[in-house]
């Protein structure tokens, strides 16, 4: 069944249905699916701390001083070859390198195979699409399929997913077994990004055939909450979407979460303030009463006070996207996305106390 | 046979959550082949090495006895009395371990779950696309994934089926709006609630149920579900991946499938070639080429009566296609001494409500 099958490949395929979903609800019109906004960097500083909760891979790992990372667009097979070793070993930084890059090259793979298939100049389709999303700003405008910087968007697509394919050679299921537990160690251990992805879940346990299976899956219900909490102290960017995905109960990590619409509220006016686009959240709370508004307004605002006021914040991920985005690093025009897990940025301002 | 109206509706969903974006991203290619699966998407699915598994892997399946399902009506309410009415003699039936009662119950909580959510997010122009999207696919179906690498007389049986009875199932279809009219007065079923039923039903060997339970789109389900009721929505999940039934299904999913491939269920029989060959639906197993090959070979033969063609040109190498063959006689062997036909999946399909468990 066509679109069962597809439908329900992208089912299991979460990252793939909060990233797309992200766009979808950014959209200024179609051909924005096709080049999003450029990404922003999600760099902050590596926590060094421990945690009485967590355990670490390896004690010593957050205060070695870090190893260079090979530069972006190294080939996989390459990564491996140099930092498996100092990765295995509870280099975090190279853990989470390798554990990103390998796991969004599991998901590369499935992309380019499926974006390679893809016929998405039909037009009758196309207008399907626009029939669907309805959009005002859709309207008037040539079809897509009609429209030369749509099919060259379609083509340069098409281009990059195979560039990302080829940069993706070596994957292999040991390397993704070994890179999953990678992950973990690396969030456990600190690290920025191997805390946004493997806290929010989806990106990896979707993405791996048999994820749920894994003993990762089962550490991540026990683990992902405290993880989120330590991010949001620390004043991780994509901590606030994460929360507001997760009290709103509209993402897999909400699976963990007892339903919270003020704090989801609060949340969600947060990461849109982080984003730099507050009237993003006010679209998304034409549901949500008018004195819960107010209440998590006065929460998102101390939130902000005590988590990220005083910090350079890098801008976070649309909420739905939140800790999945990195995974698309490669596949989209005009994306800055930083090396994953490269050095932290020294932070050295203290938290506010108000 | 029931399970595709489920399968259908959880596709509904997906493309309403995704708006069309994600659709347009993955549109039509979802790997047709076999062959292109198993090279394009790496995994252990060369050895079937169950590598680091939980669960699933590391330890033997655990041991499940799936009945063999005989709905069992006796005492249940007319499937067409309001839903108020249904679910406390349903959930009292299921309870005395009445299986097509939890069968009946599962359908109508994710039916409802599933309506109330629609109900609220689409406008009727979204629901149009939508519908007219899915018909399209539908005439698609069988022409462009399960029959391709058929020989043509099977395609050609498929294609009359799909003109003729299936369509006229498809406008039968049950509607958001259907649903959603029956919904409204009936009180919500916890989502555990729901989980429970579809296992009882799986368990007792409900086609369509063991599919649902084993393959995982239960979950993929609550997760669009969830997405649907947007934000400020009313989450009737909340905390679900925190429910011991997950941990049951975990322990038991795989177990599932393996008896409804071993049976010649042609409901798994078709998920497993189809949906599954993807790794998509995989969620706590790499996907198995030799199973993909020996289910799709499998389905031929409850189609055509005979046993056909080696499932040597499916990509596998000689010794995989030994296996896969070898599993294929003894799950069509089964099927047929069991009456399973082919017909069943695209019953399936199309049929829709409570009727599905019966």
């Amino acid at each position: 069944m066509r679109l069962t099958a597809r439908a329900s490949l992208l089912a299991a395929s979460g990252i793939v249905v909060a990233a797309l979903t992200a766009w979808w609800l950014q959209r200024d019109d179609v051909t924005a699916l096709l080049a999003p906004e450029a990404k922003a960097p999600t760099r902050f500083d590596a926590d060094a701390s421990a945690s009485p909760i967590l355990d670490k891979p390896s004690d010593d790992t957050d205060t070695a001083k870090p190893i260079a990372l090979p530069p972006k667009g190294t080939p996989l097979g390459r990564l491996w070859a140099t930092l498996q070793a100092a990765a295995q070993s509870g280099e975090s930084g190279a853990a989470c390198r390798l554990a990103i890059e390998t796991v969004r090259c599991v998901h590369v793979a499935r992309v380019a195979e499926t974006w390679a298939a893809s016929q998405a100049s039909e037009a009758g389709e196309l207008q399907t699409l626009l029939d669907f999303e309805g959009a005002p700003s859709s309207f008037g405008r040539p079809a897509p399929a009609n429209d030369p910087q749509a099919r060259g968007a379609v083509n340069a697509m098409t281009e990059r997913t195979r560039a990302a394919a080829r940069q993706c050679e070596g994957l292999s299921q040991d390397r993704t077994d070994i890179a999953i537990s990678l992950l973990r160690a690396a969030a456990l251990a600190g690290q920025p990004d191997a805390q946004a992805v493997y806290a929010a879940g989806e990106g990896w346990f979707l993405t791996i055939p048999g994820g749920m299976g894994r003993p990762e899956f089962e550490q991540w219900r026990r683990e992902a909450p405290m993880v989120v909490a330590r991010m949001l102290d620390k004043g991780h960017p994509e901590a606030p979407g994460l929360l507001a995905g997760a009290y709103s109960g509209q993402t897999w990590l909400g699976g963990l979460y007892e339903a919270d619409l003020e704090r989801a509220t609060a949340h969600l006016i947060l990461n849109a303030r982080l984003m730099g686009r507050p009237e993003m959240a006010e679209r998304q709370l034409t549901k949500v009463p008018a004195e819960i508004k107010a209440r998590a307004r006065q929460q998102a605002e101390a939130l902000y006070i005590r988590h990220y006021a005083g910090r350079p914040v890098d801008k976070p991920s649309y909420y739905l996207g939140a800790g999945t985005r990195i995974l698309q690093s490669g596949l989209f025009e005009g994306e800055t996305e930083p090396v994953p897990c490269s050095p932290p940025r020294a932070v050295d301002s203290p938290v506010p106390q108000q | 046979m029931k399970t595709g109206h489920r399968i259908t509706l959880a596709a509904v969903l997906l493309g309403a959550a995704a708006g069309g974006a994600w659709w347009w991203m993955v549109r039509s290619s979802t790997p047709t082949h076999i062959e292109q699966a198993a090279v394009t998407v790496p995994r252990a699915t060369e050895t079937t090495k169950p590598s680091t598994m939980a669960g699933t892997a590391d330890s033997p399946l655990p041991a499940l006895t799936i009945g063999e399902y005989r709905p069992d009506t006796a005492g249940l309410p007319p499937i067409d009395a309001p839903l108020a009415v249904q679910i406390p003699a349903l959930r009292d039936a299921a309870a005395r371990g009445n299986a097509t009662a939890a069968c009946r119950m599962a359908v109508i909580g994710s039916q409802c779950r599933r309506a109330r959510a629609l109900g609220v997010n689409l406008t009727p122009g979204q629901s149009a696309a939508m519908m007219r999207q899915i018909e399209d696919s539908l005439r698609e179906q069988y022409a462009d994934v399960s029959l391709e690498r058929l020989p043509e007389r099977y395609r050609a049986y498929a294609q009359r089926r799909i003109d003729t009875e299936a369509l006229q199932e498809f406008d039968r279809f049950q509607s958001p709006d259907a649903w959603g009219r029956r919904c409204t007065d009936a009180p919500p079923i916890p989502h555990d609630e729901i989980l429970a039923a579809l296992r009882q039903a799986a368990l007792a060997g409900e086609p369509g149920s063991m599919v649902q339970y084993a393959s995982g789109l239960w979950m993929a389900e609550i997760s669009i579900i969830n997405f649907l009721g947007g934000f400020g929505g009313t989450p009737s999940t909340a905390g679900w991946l925190r429910s011991p039934g997950i941990d049951q299904w975990r322990r038991e999913a795989a177990a599932v499938r393996r008896a409804g491939l071993e049976r010649g269920d042609p409901e798994m029989l078709w998920v497993e070639f189809t949906l599954a060959q993807t790794a998509g639906l995989r969620l706590l197993e790499p996907t198995d080429p030799i199973d993909s090959a020996a289910a799709l070979r499998t389905y031929a033969a409850l189609i055509g009566g005979h046993s056909p063609e080696s499932t040597a040109s499916l990509g596998l190498t000689p010794e995989q296609a030994i296996e896969a063959d070898r599993r294929s006689d003894a799950w069509a062997a089964r099927a047929r001494e069991r009456g399973r036909r082919a017909e069943d999946v695209t019953d399936g399909l199309f049929a829709g409500g409570l009727s599905a468990c019966d």
